[in-house]
């Protein structure tokens, strides 16, 4: 099942008893800690909502709406909250940081870092990899908008559009990509492959690879 | 007086004076002697030390070769800082704490920063500092990698001015009055076996379980055991031989004399280490493991670390009997260590820790004149396990308190990009470097 669609899900359920400002940040608790678990970590995430009323007071029942939604037809489904969550995201949750960061666009370079990243990788390892990745991005509250980006481009390749994410995440993002190679090759296959990656890629205006170790 | 009585007085005064002509002579030569002496002892415990402080470059090259090329730099400036602080350090407490007035048996409590004193303890603080940086030095190859270079230099301090002395006064303590409690049991250890290498090893330990292995080092699977080569194994060489010849002065110093003992230390220091090797290389050979430089230098590394406490009280073919075992316990050490997990970049544990329990306790077993004495065996593991007791939870404290205030432990990222260009923003091979791991904008 997409990530879409279980998001679909997920919110066709909670808009019926959360809205506004909560709503979007319990979206946001699911998309960047849960999206890629099964739906029997739902009760985690669900654990992780207990501060709202609504959600603590309605666990059990919500629990069971969560997993039936799942299996859903898509026409039962509301449409997909994405863009109300980024809109979210952009007003609220992103700090401005360093604003010298958000000038220059990594997306095309980055999506290209880690596209020949993974393409050395046996697809049972790059699964791995991207996995661990995203769990660690969720646990560290990485940028939602590259963990978004990040997460659509492991399921369909979607080129990573990341105007305006900080460098400081891309580094990050990478970071946790080297460690899940780490983990699942030994940190000598992980920097050869690394460094591969990077070297491969050009340089494209004043960017360079490079400086996303 | 007749004349024949000023004869007799006479010859009575002369022979008096002939005496006391002798005395004195003889009491002037007694003194030259002793000068003499003292000289002749001052230089060979001077040059024993220069060999001692050689040691460091091998610790230095040894430990650098063995870990990958990004973090070469790292672990020289380690190594070279050990010495420098211990060298400070050791003079201003270690000493004093060491071999300062002892009447507790437990710590010294005089000659601090030492001054105005004479000149033979001048020699013998010279001597005994490098020891403590060695015994410092052990720790920073084992925790090599990953660990803030801060956080290290804090640690080194607080294995200098407290952990290693305290023991240090239980064994050899009590030079100006009193002595350590260790002593008073019979306990040998000629040269540190325990009192420095072991001492050490046991830090390195706490070290590494504060700091867990390095990233990938250990499968999440199934917890085997990923090998991460050295970048130079002729550094690895080299560091061995110089680690080698080092320790002629290393045992060879400790008799703090010029006599003629010197020649049967060298020699057994130099059997074991022989020993050791061919220890490290049967042992491989009959578990069926490939015979590795590394394994093999860290057999006479752990011979010659196994004969330091009895080298003077051993016939030469159980001083190769020690080694051989020693080598043999290094090996399977490294084995037991990941095994369990534990990520020791260099072997420093099963050489020093391991192997230092082993010697210490076989120069109870194989004393000349008085082999296989039980109670002495008996006294020596008593020294052992102190030694044991005394410096790991000590040292876990101290690393783990530097984990919760200023953080033992460099980040991934900086994991990745090599200690040496995050922690000292220089790179050790320029011209040569295999892969990118980090980026400098000039």
């Amino acid at each position: 099942m997409s990530v879409e669609r279980k998001r679909r899900a997920i919110y066709t359920v909670l808009s019926e008893v959360v809205e506004g400002h909560d709503l979007w940040q319990v979206m946001w608790c699911w998309q960047k800690g849960y999206a890629d678990k099964s739906q029997f970590e739902l009760n985690g995430f669900l654990s992780a909502c207990s501060h709202l009323d609504a959600i603590a007071r309605n666990r059990s029942s919500l629990y069971r709406k969560l997993i039936s939604s799942m299996m859903l037809a898509e026409s039962a489904l509301k449409a997909d909250p994405i863009a109300d969550m980024q809109a979210y995201a952009d007003e609220v949750l992103l700090p401005v940081a360093d604003n010298t960061e958000y000038v220059d666009d990594w997306s095309a370079l980055f999506t290209q870092v880690v596209t020949e990243v993974f393409a050395q990788l046996r697809s049972d390892t790059a699964t791995s990899v991207s996995k661990y990745a995203q769990e660690q991005a969720g646990r560290h509250q990485l940028n939602a908008e590259l963990s978004y980006a990040f997460t659509l481009w492991k399921d369909n390749r979607k080129p990573m559009q990341l105007e305006g994410v900080p460098l400081k995440a891309l580094r990050q993002l990478l970071n946790y990509i080297y460690i899940g190679l780490c983990e699942s090759l030994g940190p000598v296959d992980a920097d050869r492959i690394l460094s591969t990656a990077v070297n491969n890629c050009a340089r494209q205006g004043d960017l360079d690879a490079r400086d996303l170790l | 007086m007749s004349d024949s009585g000023k004869i007799i007085v006479r010859q009575c005064l002369a022979g008096t004076s002939l005496l006391l002509f002798s005395n004195a002579v003889f009491a002037a030569d007694n003194a030259v002697e002793q000068v003499i002496e003292l000289n002749l002892n001052t230089v060979w415990v001077a040059m024993a030390a220069a060999l001692v402080f050689f040691m460091q470059a091998g610790f230095a090259l040894l430990e650098s070769g063995m870990s990958r090329s990004k973090n070469a730099v790292n672990v020289m400036m380690k190594n070279y800082m050990d010495v420098c602080l211990g060298s400070l350090l050791f003079w201003l407490v270690g000493y004093g704490i060491m071999f300062g007035e002892n009447f507790s048996g437990f710590i010294g409590m005089s000659h601090f920063a030492l001054a105005d004193a004479e000149q033979w303890d001048y020699s013998l603080l010279l001597f005994q500092t490098m020891f403590a940086a060695t015994a410092v030095t052990i720790c920073s190859g084992a925790m090599a990698e990953r660990t803030k270079y801060d956080a290290y230099l804090f640690a080194a301090c607080g294995i200098i001015a407290v952990i290693y002395p305290v023991f240090g006064s239980w064994v050899w303590g009590g030079l100006y009055g009193g002595s350590g409690w260790l002593a008073e049991l019979g306990f040998i250890d000629f040269a540190g076996s325990t009192v420095v290498h072991s001492i050490g090893a046991w830090c390195a330990l706490a070290g590494i379980i504060v700091l867990v292995p390095r990233t990938g080092r250990f499968a999440r699977e199934d917890g085997s055991a990923r090998n991460i080569p050295g970048h130079n194994l002729s550094l690895v060489a080299l560091g061995g031989f110089i680690l080698w010849l080092g320790w002629f002065g290393f045992n060879g110093g400790s008799t703090l004399a010029a006599s003629a003992d010197i020649g049967l230390i060298i020699l057994n220091t130099q059997l074991a280490a022989a020993a050791g090797a061919v220890g490290a290389l049967l042992f491989s050979r009959v578990t069926r493991q490939p015979v590795l430089l590394t394994s093999t230098i860290n057999g006479s590394l752990a011979g010659l670390v196994g004969v330091t406490a009895g080298c003077a009280t051993m016939t030469p073919e159980f001083a190769a009997l020690t080694g051989l075992v020693a080598g043999i316990i290094s090996v399977y050490g490294a084995g037991w260590l990941e095994r369990r997990g534990l990520d020791d970049v260099v072997g420093a544990i099963p050489v020093h820790g391991f192997s230092g329990a082993w010697g210490t306790i076989a120069a109870g077993m194989f004393m000349n004149d008085d082999l296989f004495n039980t109670s002495q065996i008996l006294v020596q593991l008593v020294g052992v396990v102190s030694g044991f007791l005394w410096a790991f939870p000590l040292a876990l404290l101290l690393f783990f308190l530097i984990d919760r205030t200023i953080g033992l432990r460099a980040s991934t990222q900086h994991e990745q990009q090599g200690l040496d260009y995050t922690e000292h923003d220089e790179v050790g091979y320029p011209e040569f470097n295999q892969h990118v791991t980090f980026h400098k904008k000039s």
